[in-house]
């Protein structure tokens, strides 16, 4: 009772954070929202008894998307950002994203769904988890340090002045 | 507890950032959006490495943090470079390629 109420709290700050990110106006106030859906989310980690994925994601999200994101937005002045879309394309998105999630709620009704069952007492420490992924997953593991270093160049070299 | 409003409500976020995605006309929005999908999807890895006891979930979900990480820096790039040469981030004008 006590995890299903935390739960339904967690869960309301990211919808209104999404709800911003959706809906404001502006795009710094946008922004913000976004961080915020991002942090309530991270609780959600927690609640699901993985408390080292939430602490990546708050200091991944909130410390350097958000960083960048901000600092993105003040230095080049987004606030005008142009007309609305029309009116046709919102309601074909809505209707979209609606059959989508009836899709989606009708799949998981007709399916098997169980119960969360008490976990062992290391289930989702830092030690598991790393064991895990030296272990059986050191491939992907080291292709996806190859993946951040070009990506580290590769955006430098976007971002410079000249392409000449 | 049951998993159903766990996936329920991944499940409504990825619908969220999907209008965000087709309804936004600043880039840096639509690029926080599918952040946002990204994010749901991670609500369901855990949600069933919870459910089944095992943490390769979790190894999924550091391996899309990595590469979501990689894109917004990569994304923020292409939108300050987007910027300089268009003098606005409206993805309207982003119509070179276009036919």
């Amino acid at each position: 009772m006590f995890l299903i109420t935390l739960f339904f709290i967690v869960a309301f700050f990211a919808f209104i954070g999404a709800l911003f990110l959706i809906f404001h106006p502006k795009t710094l106030p946008s922004a913000i929202g976004m961080a915020v859906a991002m942090v309530s989310i991270g609780f959600l980690y927690l609640l699901l008894h993985f408390p080292f994925l939430t602490f990546v994601q708050i200091i991944l999200y909130a410390g350097a998307v958000m960083v960048m994101v901000g600092y993105l937005i003040m230095s080049q002045g987004f606030e005008e950002y142009g007309k609305e879309v029309s009116l046709s394309q919102t309601i074909s998105s809505y209707i979209i994203a609606i059959l989508f999630l009836f899709l989606c709620s009708k799949a998981v009704s007709k399916s098997f769904l169980s119960r969360f069952e008490k976990t062992y007492d290391d289930f989702g420490s830092i030690r598991e988890i790393g064991i895990s992924l030296i272990k059986n997953w050191g491939v992907p593991f080291e292709i996806l340090s190859v993946i951040l270093v070009v990506a580290m160049v590769s955006s430098v070299i976007l971002a410079k002045r000249s392409l000449k | 507890m049951s998993i159903t409003p766990y996936i329920l409500f991944a499940f409504f976020l990825f619908s969220m950032g999907l209008i965000g995605v087709l309804t936004r006309k600043s880039a840096i929005l639509v690029f926080l959006s599918v952040e946002l999908m990204l994010n749901s999807t991670n609500i369901v890895f855990l949600t069933f490495a919870r459910c089944f006891q095992s943490v390769e979930g979790a190894i999924f979900v550091l391996f899309i943090l990595t590469l979501s990480a990689a894109e917004a820096a990569v994304g923020t790039a292409i939108v300050v470079s987007f910027i300089r040469k268009q003098g606005n981030s409206n993805i309207d004008s982003a119509n070179l390629m276009r036919w």
